[in-house]
């Protein structure tokens, strides 16, 4: 009986197996494969303007969310193998060069929905003066968002400079509260970039760092940033457990109180947080610049618009780029964006409003915002890799000269793969 | 007497240990039923209403079925090419058992050794023009286990007398006939082993398909589980689910079959 | 008959095809891609001789990885093993009426995807919510928690418990059949002739089942040396490079772009490989196959 069984059960999974190979007939409507950041093809906009799409014209999309903390790893390594999508999804500036955009994505520099773009949002989209993809993205401010209700018990004001944040980092310490939830052991989240954006505003000495002239190492500011964090680790300003924190926590940290503040951005706190699960809603929260030591009075950081390529070599090129009509389409972009918080990136946007938090803090912004220029032009800057050297020197493996003499060392050797001229 | 209750104390320490392994896998089970707030703390604490809905919706989500159709297509075609090379290959090198078939069973042996050559592979399978597809698999996996299905294979034939063959062959029978006709029937158990063995494996693995399955649609189950927990490692409840899931099938094959597996592991190994 | 006719080489072609297509050519000739400048940004390919080689060994990753490497398939082999014994010699007990129960829950976490395997033990060493450092609450072990995958050593041990809990199964069934195999006859002349407990274990049944432990012990060093998967899902060889290993290793170059290291590492990576394994096959000679 049992052997029969066993026969029985082989001989299903077989016909399964064989029944299911010859039934993958050729389907009418198109399906574009996308690739994104699992995070970002998330979003709720996104996830939106996708179901339109496949409502409104019957094609399909396999969306493919790749876990963020390899996404370039996972996606450099499809694009070098020849697995490139119709559809992708990724930020501007240099970082996009590793994919080679002049021969893998369309060039919609003279489509009609450029003119459309704010004029702030522009630069980020533009690569070598050509517009390769479509910002369907929010626009939104980073630096520390923290708990307006703690800091209001505790009677804490909002800092100003270094000096005065770090002695509030200090007052909560004294109250029990973990000043920052970093989520270190994810290396992303570290987002140190925010602190280089000040640095490298200086457009000759990033000319200097992308010929290979200088080094972070000889950077006075880089060194300070550096020493700020070994300092804010060793005070417990990101409490005890930071080098195995993720992100997949920061909600309930934050939510419940157990810290106060995160590295992040503002839109961040309406289209991921979840109000309903916390002590704490998103309008409790606010935000403030990051404070890394590179600058007295802190940082902001610009929006960093996320795009969306088609890959002109595909053989589902043209529903590709009629996707990304699709998506420029006001209509449509006002339909996937209606009731979202951030600031608008079309000029024809009305269903959208600027975050509470943004608006509370939008003097403050053009007082110390500067617009994102590490992450993007940097030659060979990878958030990851830089991120595994700050890690090293939090955790206390290396000094303070040594991460960054590392972190060169990542940025060089990734400039000489990407036969930078100069390295 | 003494030795009675020594029995009983070596039986009640093993039973206590067997906690290491069932706690785990208990705590999988159970959180797979819970709320998103109840599996935020991992643990066995039963949950106050038993959600099955978590498993519609992983099904969903998950993209289980084209999955599971995927992992079965990959694995079934897989063995049944594992299971007919291995078993031929090793009667043909038992039997002659000269120079030339030792040499070859050296050079299967690195085949056990040797780790993944995985750019080259790509490489390989693009100028053959068959890179991402799914059934690409089929021959990787067949190419992966044959030495050590060949090794199983070998040392269960050693075990048939070789004048079965000769009177056989008395009868008209050689080669490829002698071999279907005679030698295969008798090697049931062990094929039944390594069948089982090497479909679990291959149902199992994630690197391969890491690397050479790039479409979703293309993607086996443990792929889809990382995928689904790159998303949602916030709903423990619902990677839990996921995990049941995908570890279903092998879990109850492994149970069903449980007297082959464990035939193949000490057959590869006692009589090596 | 003659054996050629009766056993001819045509049935040996189709299986010595696939093998030699798709496993030994990536793996042998395949690795001519190390002597090459071969990259993401490259694909004019020029031969440069053994200067990947010489980038790679200046790499400090390198080096951690090899230790790593080391230690993971070190530690599982002996733990493993030994716990083979452990529990395979009471199971042996023919008294025990729950044997085979035992072993098919030793067993179980063998039939899991090591993926499956990995995010568990995520959840077991977690600070957060983590099941261990719960556990050393509840039992007044305060002291002994800590961030488990925060640094290296803590890292490498967890990643070790893990791979020691998927293998023990392998292990107990393997050893179990050994000893179930050993011809009684000799233990009881053995008991006769006045040996003790300890005695017949050292001199009597460990003698007899050694093969079978060799064997064990080397599919316990080959497959702990590829370990990947686990790595990768526990703590993708971080914090910083601290649990890098050469599958690891790999990606992160082929991630990078820098395919013609990627390859150089495989390269470098599977002669190891076969120096142990040759090693291994010197030292207990008995783990031949096929002969």
């Amino acid at each position: 009986m049992k052997k029969r069984m066993m026969t029985l059960v082989t001989c299903a999974l077989a016909a399964a197996a064989f029944s299911a190979m010859g039934c993958s007939a050729e389907d009418k409507p198109v399906t574009l494969t996308l690739y994104g950041d699992a995070g970002n093809v998330q979003r709720p906009f996104m996830q939106k303007l996708f179901e339109l799409y496949e409502e409104k014209t019957g094609n399909k999309l396999d969306v493919q969310g790749i876990e963020s903390e390899n996404f370039e790893t996972v996606c450099l390594t499809k694009f070098q193998t020849g697995d490139i999508p119709d559809l992708f999804l990724h930020h501007g500036g240099y970082s996009l060069d590793a994919y080679n955009p002049a021969e893998n994505f369309v060039n919609f520099t003279d489509a009609a929905w450029v003119s459309d773009i704010q004029e702030s949002v522009l630069p980020t989209t533009m690569r070598d003066g050509e517009v390769y993809g479509l910002p369907f993205w929010e626009a939104s401010y980073s630096g520390l968002i923290y708990n307006q209700r703690i800091f209001e018990e505790l009677d804490i004001e909002l800092p100003k400079t270094q000096d005065e944040f770090n002695a509030v980092c200090d007052t909560l310490l004294e109250n029990g509260v973990q000043p920052i939830y970093l989520p270190l052991k994810d290396a992303w989240p570290i987002l140190y970039q925010y602190g280089m954006d000040p640095i490298f505003e200086d457009a000759e000495l990033l000319e200097k760092l992308n010929t290979n002239q200088i080094t972070y190492s000889e950077i006075p500011e880089m060194k300070a940033q550096m020493e700020w964090y070994k300092m804010a680790a060793d005070q417990g300003y990101f409490g005890e457990s930071f080098s195995t924190d993720t992100w997949d926590y920061c909600m309930e940290v934050l939510g419940e109180g157990e810290a106060a503040m995160m590295y992040c951005w503002d839109t961040w706190l309406y289209s991921d947080y979840d109000s309903e699960a916390y002590t704490y809603t998103a309008d409790d929260f606010g935000l403030m610049p990051a404070f890394l030591a590179t600058t007295e009075n802190g940082t902001f950081e610009g929006p960093n618009c996320c795009l969306m390529l088609a890959n002109k070599n595909s053989e589902n090129a043209e529903a590709a780029i009629e996707f990304i009509n699709f998506m420029a389409d006001p209509e449509n972009y006002n339909i996937a964006f209606e009731d979202f918080q951030t600031a608008p990136v079309f000029k024809q946007q009305t269903t959208i409003q600027a975050t509470p938090q943004y608006q509370a803090a939008a003097d403050w912004i053009a007082e110390v915002g500067h617009a994102s220029i590490a992450n993007p032009e940097i030659i060979g800057f990878s958030n990851v890799d830089g991120a595994k050297c700050i890690q090293e020197l939090l955790i206390g493996n290396v000094d303070v000269d040594t991460c960054l003499q590392r972190m060169d060392e990542e940025r060089i050797k990734a400039a000489k793969t990407q036969n930078a001229a100069g390295f | 007497m003494k030795k009675k209750r020594q029995t009983i104390f070596t039986g009640i320490g093993l039973w206590l240990f067997s906690i290491v392994f069932l706690y785990p896998i208990a705590m999988v089970v159970i959180t797979s039923f819970k709320t998103k707030a109840e599996a935020n703390i991992l643990s066995v604490r039963l949950p106050e209403t038993w959600h099955f809905e978590n498993y519609a919706q992983v099904w969903e989500k998950g993209k289980i079925l084209q999955s599971a159709i995927n992992s079965l297509q990959i694995s079934v075609g897989s063995v049944i090419l594992i299971l007919c090379m291995a078993s031929s290959l090793s009667f043909i090198l038992v039997r002659r058992n000269t120079k030339g078939c030792r040499m070859i069973s050296r050079i299967l042996t690195f085949g056990i050794i040797a780790p993944m050559a995985i750019l080259p592979t790509v490489e390989l399978l693009k100028r053959m023009g068959i890179y991402g597809k799914k059934l690409s698999l089929i021959p990787l996996y067949a190419a992966l286990y044959l030495p050590f299905s060949s090794m199983l294979y070998s040392s269960f034939l050693k075990g048939i007398p070789r004048e079965l063959d000769e009177a056989a062959a008395m009868d008209g029978a050689k080669g490829m006939g002698l071999f279907v006709r005679v030698i295969f029937p008798l090697l049931k158990p062990i094929t039944a082993t390594t069948g089982i063995l090497t479909f679990m494996w291959i149902w199992n693995d994630f690197q391969y398909p890491l690397y050479l399955l790039n479409s979703s649609a293309n993607w086996t189950l443990p792929l889809s589980v990382y995928n689904f927990y790159g998303q949602f490692s916030r709903s423990w409840n619902l990677v839990c689910a996921d995990m049941v899931l995908v570890s279903l099938p092998v879990v109850i094959l492994y149970f069903c079959a449980q007297k082959y597996v464990i035939a193949g592991m000490t057959a590869g190994a006692v009589k090596g | 008959m003659n054996r050629k006719k009766m056993y001819p080489g045509y049935m040996m072609a189709v299986p010595l095809l696939f093998f030699g297509v798709f496993f030994l050519l990536p793996s042998t000739v395949g690795f001519g891609y190390a002597f090459t400048d071969w990259s993401a940004y490259n694909t004019d390919l020029k031969f440069v001789g053994l200067r990947n080689f010489k980038e790679i060994l200046q790499e400090r990753t390198l080096s951690t990885a090899f230790v790593n490497t080391l230690i993971f398939a070190g530690v599982k082999t002996i733990v493993v093993t030994v716990l083979g014994f452990v529990f395979a010699i009471p199971l042996n007990n023919k008294r025990m009426k729950t044997t085979n129960v035992l072993r098919t829950i030793y067993f179980l976490p063998s039939v899991l995807s090591t993926l499956i395997v990995g995010l568990i033990f995520n959840a077991v060493f977690e600070s957060r919510h983590g099941i261990l450092n719960s556990l050393l609450t509840a039992i007044g072990c305060e002291g002994w928690i800590q961030p488990w995958l925060g640094s290296r050593w803590p890292a490498v041990f967890s990643i070790c418990v893990a791979e020691v809990w998927r293998n023990i199964g392998y292990a107990v069934v393997i050893t179990l059949a050994g000893l179930q195999s050993v011809n009684s006859d000799y233990v009881e002349a053995a008991r006769v002739d006045g040996a003790n407990g300890f005695q017949l274990f050292w001199k009597i049944t460990l003698p007899l089942i050694m093969p079978s432990v060799n064997v064990n012990i080397l599919f316990s060093l080959i497959y702990g040396l590829k370990m990947f998967d686990l790595v990768y899902v526990m703590t993708g060889g971080g914090p910083g490079h601290d649990t890098e290993t050469f599958g690891t290793l790999m990606m992160n170059e082929m991630a990078a772009g820098r395919f013609s290291h990627s390859v150089a590492i495989n390269m470098i990576f599977t002669i190891m490989l076969v120096i142990v394994a040759v090693l291994f096959q010197k030292y207990s000679e008995r783990c031949e196959y096929v002969e």
